[in-house]
């Protein structure tokens, strides 16, 4: 990590040195689940993880507008949202190449904004802060701004999956020699990448993972990844977290987030808060995964998704739920600090 | 209007009270009995019902949306309540955010929930047709957690 600056934010900024010790991404033998996202010339193709684990397909994106539907629509999520918003602003950036800079600027604002507005709960201005910034810094050096961006990108992306592994082998060295580990939703394979780490240390890991309603990440994303991988999942419903926990199934409790705050909170996936109440019951430890903290504090005033209602009272299209009844689903909680035995930060 | 949160399937004699107030009910995987049939005979008694999934119970109850906490009981025994799991995660969500639990008679016990159930979703298989689950459908909910125990 010698030869990457970063941004006040955590971000490198520049990556430019080849060969250094930054060219590992990946250990020897840690195998990834399916890719969430590849760019192939002018065309982002972006993993469906609503299909999966039916179908492993990929839906072409060739613009913003059609990345901030893809978002909306969660048809991909967590660390594959957050690269679908920086390679989006790349596509912007390519087919702007070569305007002038005013207008330029505009566009990318523009893409940027409908990034933004896609998922609001999830801190995307953080990332389209930072690709304004260096499209900014361009600009004022009145050099080229598509290359800078195009630059700065692959070096984010090398140095986000980079620190990604640094922050798994973290959690991996939480993980005792014989462990039961708990999750909720879906890491985007990096609970995986722990847990692969951990095991090529010899050590003994099962996993329970929560269906997590009404997306179903345990289900499709989570208990996929870990059995690919070759580990023991068993699925659970969400509301059987107490009783595994009670009856001494669970060792350590392990969750992503989707924003964390200077005072150690998290927001992260609806149900996540009421696991950490339950692993405060029964004494059991509680670990999350986190990023750079915002400056927001959160309570009960703090924004949060909520989604339409028919994802909740239908499932594939068909509605189960009884006519005359109304659905509320938000898509995230809060959990407090004093509820987090530790954060591991990227 | 009270906000009551439904967990469990409530007895005949429940619905003869459930004007003027907001029940939010647990929809209960894997069988979805909350949905299928509380919500229903609620709805058909002419309350106000929105159902939630059931890892939504601690969000409702942190942001205020919930009042009192009603838990349905099978069978009550020594110092505890047989009840459908989840019932203890209603429980501990009451107790930490200073909500009034309650528990009432449940409907008649249910068949066992087929094996396999938390792989399909209303008869829809959701993931992987062989992974392994584990799917208790009642769990006993101690006592203490309860501020009133209505018999049946």
């Amino acid at each position: 990590m010698n030869n990457i600056a970063f941004t006040k934010l955590g971000w490198p900024v520049e990556f430019v040195a080849k060969g250094s010790c930054c060219t590992k991404s990946r250990i020897a033998g840690i195998k990834d689940t399916a890719a969430r996202i590849r760019l192939e010339g002018d065309t982002l193709f972006v993993l469906d993880e609503t299909m999966v684990p039916k179908k492993v397909s990929y839906i072409p994106i060739k613009n913003y507008i059609e990345a901030a539907r893809a978002i909306k629509q969660m048809k991909t999520r967590a660390f594959g949202q957050v690269l679908v918003c920086v390679y989006a602003l790349l596509l912007t950036a390519r087919k702007n190449a070569g305007k002038p800079h005013r207008e330029f600027l505009k566009s990318l604002a523009e893409s940027a904004k409908a990034i933004e507005d896609s998922r609001p709960t999830f801190p995307f201005n953080q990332l389209t802060g930072m690709v304004l910034g260096w499209a900014q810094a361009a600009a004022k050096k009145k050099g080229p701004i598509a290359p800078a961006i195009e630059r700065n990108i692959e070096g984010f992306v090398f140095g986000i999956k980079a620190k990604k592994l640094e922050r798994a082998k973290k959690v991996a060295k939480l993980i005792k020699k014989s462990c039961t580990i708990l999750t909720h939703c879906n890491t985007s394979g990096e609970l995986v990448t722990a847990a692969q780490i951990a095991r090529q240390a010899k050590k003994k890991l099962k996993f329970i993972a929560t269906e997590t309603r009404p997306y179903m990440q345990g289900s499709r994303l989570t208990a996929w990844e870990l059995k690919e991988a070759g580990f023991d999942v068993t699925l659970i419903a969400d509301n059987a977290v107490a009783d595994v926990m009670s009856k001494g199934m669970v060792d350590i409790v392990i969750v992503g987030s989707d924003r964390s705050n200077k005072s150690g909170d998290i927001i992260n996936k609806v149900g996540t808060y009421q696991i950490a109440l339950c692993a405060k019951e029964f004494n059991i430890p509680f670990y999350a995964m986190t990023q750079q903290p915002g400056k927001d504090k959160f309570d009960k005033t703090t924004y949060m998704e909520v989604r339409p209602e028919e994802e909740l009272l239908e499932f594939n299209g068909k509605r189960f739920a009884p006519k005359g009844v109304k659905g509320y689903y938000p898509s995230f909680d809060i959990t407090a600090a004093n509820l987090i035995t530790e954060t591991i930060r990227l | 209007m009270k906000s009551i949160l439904i967990y469990g399937v409530p007895s005949k004699e429940y619905y003869s009270d459930v004007k003027d107030k907001i029940f939010y009910v647990a929809e209960l995987r894997p069988d979805l009995a909350g949905a299928k049939i509380a919500a229903n005979q609620l709805i058909k008694s002419d309350a106000d019902v929105t159902l939630v999934s059931d890892n939504m119970i601690g969000f409702l109850m942190y942001k205020g949306l919930i009042e009192e906490a009603h838990v349905f009981y099978h069978k009550l025994e020594y110092a505890n309540a047989v009840c459908r799991t989840g019932s203890m995660i209603a429980a501990i969500c009451a107790k930490n955010n200073n909500i009034r639990l309650d528990l009432y008679p449940a409907a008649e016990i249910e068949k066992k929930a087929k094996s396999g159930g938390v792989l399909y979703f209303n008869k829809e298989l959701v993931g992987l047709k062989n992974n392994k689950t584990y799917e208790p459908q009642y769990e006993n909910l101690a006592l203490d957690y309860a501020s009133g125990i209505h018999q049946g």
